[in-house]
This record gives C-alpha cells, sequence and structure tokens, in this order.
C-alpha cells in the first residue's frame, strides 16, 4: 500500500462523486491540518472515561451480555465544551473521538497515529490504529498519558495524524460494527463470537435429583444456561448423586449410566 | 418553637445548597444553568443567614421554609435536566441564541422533562416577586446582579433527546413569551363587548339574573378560548419563520399524539386541525409551499435521482397532509358551542394582525431561496451516511449553512427517504432513524465550531468562504 501524497490527498478530497470522494469534515485549516502524507485530526468533545471502583477487573472471555452491561458500569461518558479542559492523569486511559467526521471511499485504508509533539509530552493515541476502506464516521482515539504529569488537554487540539495509503486490488466493503459513530463507541468486544471458547471453562456445579415424567426430565434446581446453549444430561439411574456443568455438558453423578426413554 | 422553626429553616436552606452546588459542577452545553445554579445557592446562603439573624421576625422565619420548599426546591430539577447527558447538547446553544434574538434580552436553558410535552417556563420572576417579603432590596439586587432580566426554562419529553429535528419545537416555545405583548396591543374592552354583544344573541335563558351569569360566564370561557388560539397561531408562525416546513413537520408529528385532532382541550388549547391548518396556510404564505399544488418550493431545477425519489415522497405527503387540513371537522366541532363559535369567529378575524407581529417580531429567516440552495446538497450528504454540516465541493468550494436547512435536510429525508424503509424492514428504519439523528446532531457541533472558528482573532485563510 502506497503512502498518499499532499497532492493526492487533496485530490482526493475534491472528489465531485461524495462515494468516491474522500471526506474528512470540517477540515477548520487545511494548512496547517493537511501536510505531506497525513492530515491532522483534532480531539472531540465527548470522552469515556473509566470508573475503577466500580469493577475489580475485565474478563473479556465472560458471557456476552454480562460483559456489555460490565463494560457499560465500567465506563462513562463526559462532554466537554470547547475551551473547557479535560485533564489526562499519567497512566490514565481516556476514550475520545474525532472531531471530524471521515468517510472514506473503498480504496483507501489509513492508520491513526499520535502526533509527536504530544508523543513527546507523553501522550500516546490510538492503539487500534487501521482504519478500514469504505469506514464512515468519527474515529474513536485510545488516549492514554505514559508521562510523568499530568496533561491538560482541549476539545479541537490535533492530537492525531491520519496517514492515508491505496488499497492494491479490487476492495471489498467493509461492514463495521461500529455504524456511522459520531462520538467515541464503549468497547465491542463482546461480539466476538469465541471469545468465550478461549477463556476459562466455566463450570458450574449443581446437586440435584430428577424426576422422569412424561417424557421429560425435571430437574429440582434451575440450571442457568445462555440461549440458545446445547446441553447432554446424562442420567445416573435411581441414584442420588452430585451434579457437573461442565462445557455445555450436565454430569449427574459420575458416570454415565445407559438409559431408555421408557424407564 | 421559633427556635424549631428556625433550625428548620435553616436545614432546608443547607440541603438546597448543597444539591444546587452539587448540580453546578455537572457538565452543561451552556453556561445558563450554572449561573442558576449559583443564583440558588446565593438564595440559600442569604436565606440562612437571614434565618440566623437575631431581628428576624416570627412571621418571616415561617415564610422561609415554605419559600425554600415550594419556589426554590422544585427549580433543581431545572438545573439537572440541563446537564450535557440529559439534553441534545449540540442543539443547546443555537437555541439559546434563537431566543435571545426573538426576545432580546433574555436567556434560556434547555431542560428534560419526563412529561411528554413541549413548554417554556419563566424561572426568575416569581422569584424575585417572593423574596419581597423575606430579603432587604439591597440583599435582593445584590442576588440578581448576575442575572439577565429574563431567564426562561424550554422542556423537551426527555425520551426525545436525540430525535433532533423533532426539537424544531423549541422555536414555537421560544415565541411563546411575546404573547403578552401581542395582547397588551389589542383592545381588550372592546373585543370583550363584540364577544359579550354575539354571545347574548344566542344565550337562551329567560331569568334577567341567571342570563347575566351565564353570559359572564360564556364570555370567559370565550376569551381564554380566544387567547389560547392566537397565541398557538403566533408560535407556530414564528416558528414557521424561523424554521420554514420544518416546523409543520415538527408540530404533526406531535399533534398525531393527540386523542383528538378537532376538540379544544380542557386547558383551552386550540384544535390540532385548527393549527395545521394555520401553519399550512402560513407556509404558503411564506412561499415554501405552493398555493396551486401543496408542494414545496425552492428546488432547483437540476437535483439528482436520489433527492427526486426524497422529493416525490414529501410531496405526496404535503398533499394528504392537505387534506387533512381541508376537513372541516374542528369546526364543525366548535360550532356545537356558543362560546366557543364567538371565540374562534373572534380570532380568526384576528389572525392578520397576529402574523403581522410576528413578522414585525421575528423577520423572516429562512426563505425558500436559501432552502434551494442549501438542502439539496444536505440531503446529499445523509443520503451518503454524512452529516449535513456544510456545502462542500473540495477544499476551496465550501460555504456554511443554516441551521434551519440543517434541520430541513433532517426531516425530509425522515419523511422522503427513511418512512418507506419501515414497511420493509421495521430494525432497519430505526437503525437509519438513529443513524440520521447522530448525523443532524453531529452537523449541527460541527457547524457551530465552524463558524467560531472562523472568528478566532488574528485567524489565517483557511480556504473556507464566508456563509451566503
Amino acid at each position: 500500500m502506497g503512502l498518499l501524497s499532499q497532492r493526492e490527498i487533496r485530490r482526493l478530497l475534491s472528489k465531485e462523486d461524495l462515494e468516491k470522494r474522500l471526506i474528512i469534515t470540517p477540515i477548520l485549516d487545511p494548512k496547517k491540518q493537511i501536510t505531506e502524507g497525513a492530515v491532522d485530526l483534532r480531539l472531540g468533545t465527548t470522552f469515556i472515561l473509566t470508573q475503577k471502583t466500580a469493577f475489580p477487573m475485565m474478563d473479556a472471555t465472560q458471557g456476552a451480555q454480562m460483559l456489555k452491561e460490565e463494560i457499560q458500569r465500567y465506563q462513562f461518558r463526559v462532554s466537554k465544551r470547547l475551551h473547557e479542559k479535560l485533564i489526562l492523569h499519567p497512566q490514565q486511559l481516556v476514550l475520545g473521538g474525532t472531531l471530524e467526521y471521515l468517510s472514506f471511499p473503498d480504496c483507501i485504508g489509513g492508520y491513526v497515529l499520535s502526533r509527536s509533539s504530544w508523543g513527546r509530552l507523553g501522550l500516546i493515541i490510538a492503539t487500534a490504529t487501521f482504519v478500514n476502506p469504505g469506514f464512515k464516521g468519527c474515529l474513536t482515539l485510545e488516549l492514554l498519558n505514559l508521562g510523568e504529569v499530568p496533561l491538560v488537554l482541549y476539545p479541537g487540539v490535533r492530537v492525531a495524524q491520519l496517514v492515508l495509503h491505496k488499497v492494491h486490488g479490487k476492495p471489498g466493503r467493509h461492514e463495521s460494527r461500529y455504524r456511522c459513530p459520531t462520538e467515541p463507541e464503549f468497547s465491542r468486544v463482546y461480539e466476538d463470537e469465541e471469545l468465550e471458547f478461549w477463556g476459562e471453562p466455566k463450570i458450574t456445579r449443581i446437586t440435584a435429583s430428577a424426576t422422569f415424567r412424561e417424557g421429560v426430565l425435571e430437574l429440582d434446581t434451575k440450571v442457568p444456561l445462555d440461549k440458545g446453549e446445547q446441553v447432554e444430561v446424562v442420567v445416573h439411574r435411581k441414584t442420588t448423586a452430585s451434579a457437573t456443568f461442565s462445557r455445555g455438558i450436565l454430569w449427574l453423578g459420575a458416570t454415565k449410566v445407559p438409559f431408555d426413554e421408557g424407564e | 418553637m421559633n427556635d424549631h422553626v428556625r433550625s428548620s429553616a435553616f436545614l432546608k436552606a443547607e440541603q438546597i445548597y448543597e444539591h444546587s452546588a452539587r448540580l453546578k459542577i455537572l457538565p452543561f452545553p451552556s453556561p445558563n444553568p450554572g449561573l442558576f445554579a449559583t443564583f440558588i445557592c446565593s438564595v440559600c446562603e442569604k436565606l440562612k443567614a437571614r434565618v440566623s439573624s437575631p431581628d428576624a421576625g416570627e412571621k418571616e422565619t415561617s415564610l422561609i421554609p415554605i419559600f425554600l420548599v415550594d419556589q426554590i426546591a422544585p427549580t433543581l430539577q431545572f438545573i439537572e435536566g440541563a446537564s450535557s447527558e440529559n439534553t441534545p447538547a449540540s442543539l443547546v446553544v443555537p437555541v439559546e441564541r434563537i431566543g435571545e434574538e426573538v426576545l432580546p434580552g433574555s436567556r434560556f436553558m434547555v431542560r428534560r422533562q419526563w412529561r411528554y410535552n413541549y413548554s417554556v417556563q419563566e424561572l426568575l420572576r416569581g422569584l424575585k416577586e417572593d423574596l419581597r417579603g423575606l430579603l432587604s432590596e439591597a440583599e435582593r439586587n445584590l442576588l440578581f446582579k448576575d442575572l439577565p432580566p429574563r431567564l426562561f426554562a424550554i422542556s423537551f419529553p426527555s425520551f426525545e433527546r436525540d430525535n433532533a429535528v423533532l426539537h424544531v419545537n423549541f422555536a414555537h416555545e421560544i415565541a411563546h413569551p411575546l404573547e403578552e405583548v401581542y395582547l397588551g396591543r389589542e383592545n381588550r374592552p372592546a373585543i370583550l363587548l363584540e364577544l359579550q354583544r354575539e354571545i347574548q344573541k344566542g344565550i337562551k335563558v329567560d331569568d334577567p339574573v341567571q342570563r347575566v351569569v351565564e353570559v359572564g360566564k360564556a364570555v370567559t370561557d370565550a376569551r381564554k378560548k380566544r387567547e389560547a388560539a392566537l397565541m398557538e397561531v403566533l408560535s407556530d408562525t414564528i416558528s414557521a419563520r424561523v424554521f420554514g416546513p420544518s416546523a409543520l413537520f415538527a408540530l404533526y408529528e406531535v399533534a398525531t399524539l393527540s386523542r383528538s385532532m378537532d376538540r379544544i382541550s380542557a386547558d383551552f388549547h386550540p384544535p390540532w386541525r385548527f393549527r395545521l391548518r394555520e401553519i399550512f396556510s402560513t407556509l404558503v404564505d411564506l412561499r415554501f409551499v405552493d398555493s396551486a399544488t401543496f408542494q414545496l418550493k425552492g428546488w432547483p431545477t437540476e437535483i439528482p435521482d436520489c433527492i427526486s425519489a426524497v422529493k416525490r415522497v414529501v410531496d405526496d405527503w404535503l398533499l394528504q397532509l392537505h387534506r387533512v387540513v381541508e376537513q372541516t371537522a374542528d369546526t364543525t366541532e366548535i360550532e356545537k358551542n356558543l362560546s366557543d363559535k364567538q371565540a374562534y369567529d373572534s380570532a380568526r378575524r384576528a389572525l392578520p394582525a397576529v402574523r403581522e407581529f410576528a413578522a414585525e417580531k421575528v423577520p423572516q429567516q429562512y426563505t425558500p431561496t436559501v432552502f434551494g440552495e442549501e438542502v439539496p446538497g444536505l440531503l446529499a450528504r445523509l443520503h451518503a451516511d454524512l452529516p449535513p454540516n456544510r456545502i462542500e465541493h473540495g477544499l476551496s468550494e465550501n460555504r456554511e449553512v443554516r441551521l434551519a436547512s440543517i434541520l430541513a435536510s433532517g426531516w425530509l429525508f425522515k419523511l422522503g427517504e427513511l418512512a418507506p424503509v419501515f414497511g420493509k424492514d421495521r430494525d432497519a428504519y430505526v437503525q437509519r432513524v438513529q443513524t440520521l439523528n447522530r448525523l443532524v446532531l453531529k452537523a449541527i457541533q460541527l457547524s457551530e465550531i465552524q463558524t467560531e472558528y472562523a472568528k478566532r482573532p488574528g485567524k489565517q485563510d483557511n480556504g473556507t468562504a464566508k456563509p451566503a
């Protein structure tokens, strides 16, 4: 992928067709913002902060619904007016958005980098740097102060650089999980379907007696299951035993016992 | 006993002070709620000092806690509801600015309320009056010295926070305080006399004493209904002068939530059909709607296909709405009752004067020409999932647009492009309306920032043109 020059960026920004045009709106000061190979981006007005005392730790492999709720409890939004400061303390992570709304044509991708003048003060921006071709919206910036002293930020300051590249080959359409965001977005890591698999197996031990009645095995104890989860039940006939719920299987007793529906 | 009253008053003042001080530090989209919270803190401080003073009288001391709980404590909801989180934050400052243009010297706070209603309320006048008996003139002057002469809270239904285009209704609320100016100009005795004369002709009561009572009641009733009708038309007219056709769209959305389109409400509000008819007619007068075809005017001769499709749906929508206002079920309803009929006959005679007054107070801020220059381009941006903040054709060729155009493009997109999606895919419809709301609010924010940035001291040429 080739880096786009200033001239090429300006040409793409001026295309007549909105779908083919590279849109970065507003570019308040084109002379300052469009440099050789990059466009400076400004900080938006909304931020997502961490509420450390509300939450002991973040385990992304827990169930999707639970994780969604935990993330919303763990983080909260704050809006700042223009000229109102946001103080970023050392080691603090804050999600911010770009002031600019972007629309990439399918043939352009990009990377978001810190501006070096801010980086030298300790401000690191955008740990998730890639911007997909076809992206539309405001970018979420991960702002992290790696310096020794608190940094004062204001909406509108130029904190990031967008480096643009041409996509080679026929571009496919990227479907983002964040549709046209205009503010920073909470993490949606819980939408990764396979994530739960990689986490520690969840074992729920239950002790339950069960009765087979009219073709239905009824447990005395309710077993919490996620929607759509398959459960394998192995019954130790006429036995009182402890049961284990492991990897989607409910084990009653230690051994599998042949079981006919007629019994 | 007096000590108990004093301590109770002191504690109430302290508690309200603490609440207000906590609310004061909330993030607000404008300085006005913080200013008001500071004022409430100062009132509490003064009243604490007053009840602590040995020369405070018993009557005065007993009135302070009542004033605090009845008058001061309820104002905290205005401050809380005005926080950035609770409001369509990017719309607040532009709305406050419109308010300050319509009512010079006034300031506004936009806040949510849980009741489904748009409303306006003056915050300072009543407090100023009630503080007369509690604090000296010097103390009162000190309290009010940093405040504007009038401060209004404009409320919106809380769950409509992000429904950006519906907030066109703010213009209607901003205009309400003008009603006392208009009514002050009317020849009230003559109007009452005329109402009385007409009502007397229709009252069928033989007993002379009873007749006087009935006529008196009917005249009072007719006066209230007449004034309510005129005031709603006045506010709707001003809303149309500020926001053009969006005023009609926003009014209709609220009207559809009413149980009846044709009845005068218990609090004298005119029938919705009457209001819709009048605002429709205002838009014809303002040349936004064609008087023969009832279609929107002002479109350029050549528009892209995606915009033509929107225009067709909206024109059809307007035609249907015209059929709604052509019906006269509200008039039939009104004519069933003598005082209603007289109230509305009198109101209809006054409507030209109301429109003239509206024109005098608020010059037409939005015209079909500006609509035609700006809205098609903004619609094309919405069609491409872009915020309608600006007309852009490259870096050197771009210009600002009016707030009214941003909102009009949002309305036309919602009615013309998104409404047809509802029948096909409801989830997609909801998602696209949410995206539209976000894009419109973002556009308003960006437009504000661009304007402010362009005014910065020592600005350089940034390659952007001034607004038309």
